[in-house]
């Protein structure tokens, strides 16, 4: 199966199965594409989910660079394309719909079961990227970073640069 | 029932605002563009009232796919239409498209230096611990609404699923919502 099929098939289910966005289903492309289908190795999956995150812009851009490994241009558009649409156009459809039917108890449910999806896949996501690498200092700086935000003391672009300055001095 | 006021502030904003505000935001937003959205959308531009805002966004926390772009959708949808979406949705990504790309050749040919490579690392710990502290946020906001005992088995029950079963998600995402259909039967009969 060509590559931009792959691509287009995978991104098209996970934009509507992520819940909480690529944060949340980073573990799902973690499990898909180093682990299931063997197209990415760890290193590099890794590598380029810290410079997506490096980047500005929403953090959906991590699949334009998946793309643009596995397939160049053609890749990288096909993979933000898939993984936009589908749940957008689904968005806006609910938009119009919500108006109408907001205090249904319906909805309320699926608000009362996504929610709960949302934070188990961030936690999925957590574990995934402190398998990476175990080390006390990762741990730290994780649990800094929980902090700075909690406590508003720097916005995420500043904890950010911070972190990799750590690295880049080696301390991490 | 939307306000008079909201339909008039909406109804003015033109597509090439919507793209240039969006671009704004977006080139704002490292690690994250959501607050982003609020600074710009809510006290900026004055788009949105935060009641408003809010509502919108609740409604992307049920929805799956990528909160930011689906606001971005609605948003430029109930300005113009599918041509305001798609302004809309053009701007948050079009130019972080191609800076991500430019990194991404830039990394290729100097990332191999142990201290790029450090600075990655510092960067993967640094998002370990936003995506954590996004899940604990996420729990405080909700938690008033919260049966604790019911969230709580859905929760682990995603991450067994994910982490120990490593079901494929579509899989999971069934398995727990039935079982939270199932739950609240229980609880509610």
């Amino acid at each position: 199966m060509s590559i931009l099929l792959i691509l287009f098939i995978q991104f098209f289910i996970l934009s509507l199965t992520s819940f909480g966005g690529v944060s949340a289903s980073m573990s799902e492309m973690y499990r898909l594409f180093v682990v299931s289908l063997h197209l990415i190795d760890h290193k590099k999956f890794m590598e380029l989910y810290a410079l997506s995150q490096s980047a500005p812009g929403p953090n959906l851009l991590f699949v334009v660079l998946l793309g643009w490994n596995l397939n160049g241009l053609s890749g990288a558009i096909i993979s933000l394309f898939s993984m936009m649409i589908p749940s957008t156009v689904l968005s806006i459809f609910f938009d119009k719909l919500m108006v109408k039917y907001k205090e249904n108890s319906w909805v309320k449910l699926c608000k009362k079961i996504f929610v709960p999806i949302t934070i188990g896949l961030f936690c999925a996501s957590g574990v995934v990227l402190l398998k990476n690498s175990i080390h006390i200092s990762t741990l730290l700086v994780a649990l800094l970073t929980i902090f700075l935000l909690w406590r508003k003391i720097l916005s995420p672009i500043w904890i950010i640069l911070g972190g990799a300055i750590l690295g880049f001095i080696g301390l991490v | 029932m939307k306000a008079e006021s909201e339909e008039k502030i909406i109804e003015q904003i033109t597509l090439l605002e919507l793209f240039v505000t969006f671009s704004q935001l977006s080139l704002c937003g490292f690690g994250g563009v959501g607050p982003w959205i609020y600074r710009f959308i809510v006290e900026k531009k004055q788009w949105l009232s935060a009641a408003e805002f809010t509502e919108l966004l609740s409604l992307g926390q049920v929805l799956p796919g990528a909160n930011v772009t689906n606001f971005a959708g609605m948003f430029g949808y109930r300005v113009k239409g599918i041509s305001g979406a798609i302004c809309a949705i053009l701007g948050l990504l079009f130019f972080p498209f191609f800076i991500v790309i430019a990194i991404g050749i830039f990394y290729e040919r100097h990332g191999q230096v142990a201290q790029v490579q450090g600075a990655l690392r510092g960067i993967l710990s640094v998002s370990a611990g936003m995506i954590v502290f996004a899940g604990i946020k996420l729990s405080i906001e909700q938690i008033k609404n919260w049966n604790k005992f019911y969230h709580i088995i859905l929760i682990f029950l995603t991450l067994f699923s994910v982490i120990i079963l490593k079901l494929p998600l579509p899989i999971t995402v069934l398995l727990v919502f039935f079982t939270g259909l199932f739950l609240d039967r229980v609880e509610f009969k």
